[in-house]
């Protein structure tokens, strides 16, 4: 099924390739050279379709009008959901990308609950890791993926309603500013990471592609066991501290984009994973200490 | 040409969706997410028991469709709750007006409808009081120039959009329902008279004038650029009212008393064209007397044939251009006399390039 890049080429830059991804098909075009190149590199091994395929999202990346393509490049996104993103400069273009497809996420998809979390597995066990920006989820999220975690999710946590089950969304994991020298040498390789984006509005961000046995297999779902909220703190001790089901479930439900549009279905699903998951919140003080508590809180509490 | 469209075919009769292939799926799906009519065509699918038997990946969309629209209306019923709290001291009539309406009556047009935003109507001598309620009651009016408060206070038909910080619902409170330059402005209070009561000070617009109120609204002062859900409304709203016999007679007398005879007209005209609504011969021909002259009518007729569903392949960007800037100059001459408008225009054009020129010394 993989198609050769010169194909996805030619299609990314007309009308469109099919990139699926998790449940989520997208249709994307890409009208800069630059940005198809940076976008090829962060998404390779992902599974691209020459179609017909029913397309859940359409995303273009384009130039508004002559000036903007050619003389002063600006690049411009349509998502076709009310976006009203402001136009980047070209070299800051796979950024538009990035936020086309989060703001398609957070706006457009209704049948999965989504948690503004990191998802991973390891041994059938689904970790959730739900957490406000810049608390270091992506950041954790990433070192745990390349630390023999399946990486599910940095951003978007899907949870099936019905089946109560967690589908893997695995797209590129966004890292910013001090996080970016911390994961590079964690992952120990350049190949994987995206150049680096200075002077955006969030600061520096960099692109890391998931491990790619994370996108192969990328269709496996997981049942949820654990719920783990970060809290970064340079200063702080290490500590661990567990969570009522009470709190657990209205953290949750503060961490869900589509809690109130899904409505009793979400509460009921809510619901179970405060009853059945264990839950608690780390304080820690860098990656390789956030990890080990990670590790400490469900070997001793996972029956 | 455009009678061949998939998704018209689709809305007109939903059972085709049952013959569509992926392409014929893609170009529908497409079409209906920039014409925000995907919950209508789910609605329809489920209503008619069509979901099951239709692809997996298309069921799953539909499903996500449905649930957008059934809290987007769910938010639209709590933020009206929400303006009757802030307004429980007025105690004249607050009117319902387009989607809140026809979710609150319970239209069949509601059904699967994405509404945003709340339009409310108030007599004109009460603006300021209402206003000031909802200030009170914690909304804020997005910050605008002077000039364009100025421009919504005097001419327009509306306040600037209010928003509550806590649930960034947009609610527009109007007092009339064009604007007040616009050679058609009719007088509000007749309309306003013929409101009907929904609950305690909550009214909604009397059958008639809800119908005239959409079609004034795409033909005389929106734009008609991808409107197609506008036309289905009204389209709607025709096959449910008309089953009360009295309907047509009622609502083109009302037609003519209000001086809309003109954009019911090109209505009833598009709605037979694009949609097959059945109406009877008699209106028909009344309604052919306010018709625009041959020139005038060839020429509404190759630009909305042609803005009506924006899209579609092979087809002239040129022309389409034309057409989509030929109705929306169309709309702005309706709206206000010819030298009013050249000095809101000039207005505009100078704020844009002090603006840019701003940014420009900004960088350097």
């Amino acid at each position: 099924m993989s198609l050769d890049s010169r194909t996805i080429k030619h299609h990314l830059s007309g009308q469109g390739i099919l990139m699926s991804i998790g449940p989520i098909c997208t249709r994307i075009s890409i009208k800069f050279p630059s940005i198809r190149d940076d976008f090829l590199h962060i998404y390779k091994g992902y599974s691209f379709l020459e179609g017909p395929e029913i397309t859940d999202f359409y995303l273009d990346v384009y130039g508004r009008n002559f000036y903007r393509r050619y003389l002063r490049p600006q690049v411009a996104i349509n998502t076709l959901m009310n976006d009203n993103y402001v136009p980047l400069p070209v070299s800051m273009g796979l950024l538009s990308v990035e936020m086309g497809m989060n703001w398609q996420m957070a706006v457009g998809c209704k049948t999965h609950i989504l948690f503004h979390a990191g998802v991973l597995e390891k041994n059938g066990v689904g970790l959730i890791i739900p957490a406000i920006s810049g608390s270091g989820k992506s950041t954790l999220s990433a070192g745990l993926a390349y630390n023999g975690w399946r990486f599910f999710s940095d951003e978007f946590g899907l949870l099936d309603a019905d089946s109560g089950e967690l589908c893997s969304y695995p797209r590129p994991v966004s890292l910013k500013n001090e996080s970016i020298s911390v994961i590079k040498e964690w992952v120990g390789m350049d190949e994987p990471f995206s150049r680096e984006y200075e002077g955006t509005p969030k600061g520096t961000i960099c692109y890391l592609r998931p491990p790619n046995s994370s996108i192969e297999n990328m269709h496996k779902t997981v049942q949820p066991r654990v719920v783990i909220h970060p809290v970064f703190n340079p200063d702080a001790k290490p500590d661990i501290k567990p969570l009522t089901e009470t709190m657990a479930f209205f953290r949750l439900v503060r961490s869900s984009a589509n809690y109130g549009d899904i409505g009793e279905p979400a509460f009921h699903a809510l619901a179970k994973i405060a009853k059945e998951c264990i839950s608690c919140e780390i304080t820690y003080s860098s990656l390789e200490e956030g990890i080990q508590l990670v590790n400490k809180f469900i070997d001793e509490n996972l029956p | 040409m455009m009678k061949n469209n998939l998704l018209l075919k689709v809305l007109k009769n939903p059972v085709t969706m049952l013959d569509l292939d992926i392409k014929g799926w893609n170009s529908v799906l497409f079409e209906a997410q920039m014409l925000k009519l995907r919950g209508r065509l789910a609605n329809d699918a489920s209503e008619l028991g069509l979901l099951e038997k239709l692809p997996s990946k298309v069921q799953k969309i539909f499903i996500n469709a449905k649930i957008e629209a059934e809290s987007g209306q769910r938010k639209i019923m709590w933020e009206v709750n929400r303006i009757r709290r802030a307004l429980f001291e007025f105690e004249e009539k607050i009117i319902l007006v387009k989607g809140s309406a026809y979710i609150a009556k319970g239209l069949n047009c509601a059904a699967g409808r994405t509404s945003v935003d709340i339009d409310i109507l108030v007599a004109k001598k009460n603006l300021d009081i209402v206003e000031n309620h909802l200030f009170i009651a914690g909304y804020g009016s997005q910050t605008m120039s002077e000039y364009d408060q100025l421009y919504y206070r005097e001419w327009g038909h509306e306040l600037p959009p209010l928003l509550h910080p806590d649930r960034m619902v947009e609610v527009d409170v109007h007092h009339t329902i064009l604007q007040v330059t616009n050679k058609l402005s009719p007088n509000i209070d007749t309309i306003i008279n013929a409101a009907e009561q929904l609950e305690d000070n909550i009214y909604l617009l009397c059958r008639e004038d809800m119908l005239l109120h959409s079609i004034v609204h795409q033909f005389v002062d929106g734009t008609v650029k991808a409107s197609l859900r506008n036309l289905l409304e009204q389209s709607d709203m025709i096959k449910e009212f008309s089953l009360d016999p009295d309907f047509w007679q009622r609502f083109m007398d009302r037609a003519e008393e209000l001086n809309f005879s003109r954009p019911v007209f090109y209505c009833l005209h598009y709605c037979k064209y694009f949609l097959n609504t059945n109406i009877p011969d008699n209106v028909m021909i009344r309604a052919q007397k306010s018709a625009p002259g041959p020139l005038i009518r060839k020429l509404m007729d190759m630009m909305i044939f042609r803005v009506m569903v924006p899209f579609g392949e092979n087809r002239s960007k040129l022309s389409d251009y034309l057409a989509t800037n030929g109705l929306y100059m169309r709309s702005h001459l309706l709206r206000m006399p010819p030298v009013m408008l050249a000095t809101h225009l000039t207005r505009k054009l100078y704020r844009r390039f002090d603006i840019s020129v701003r940014a420009l010394k900004k960088s350097a």
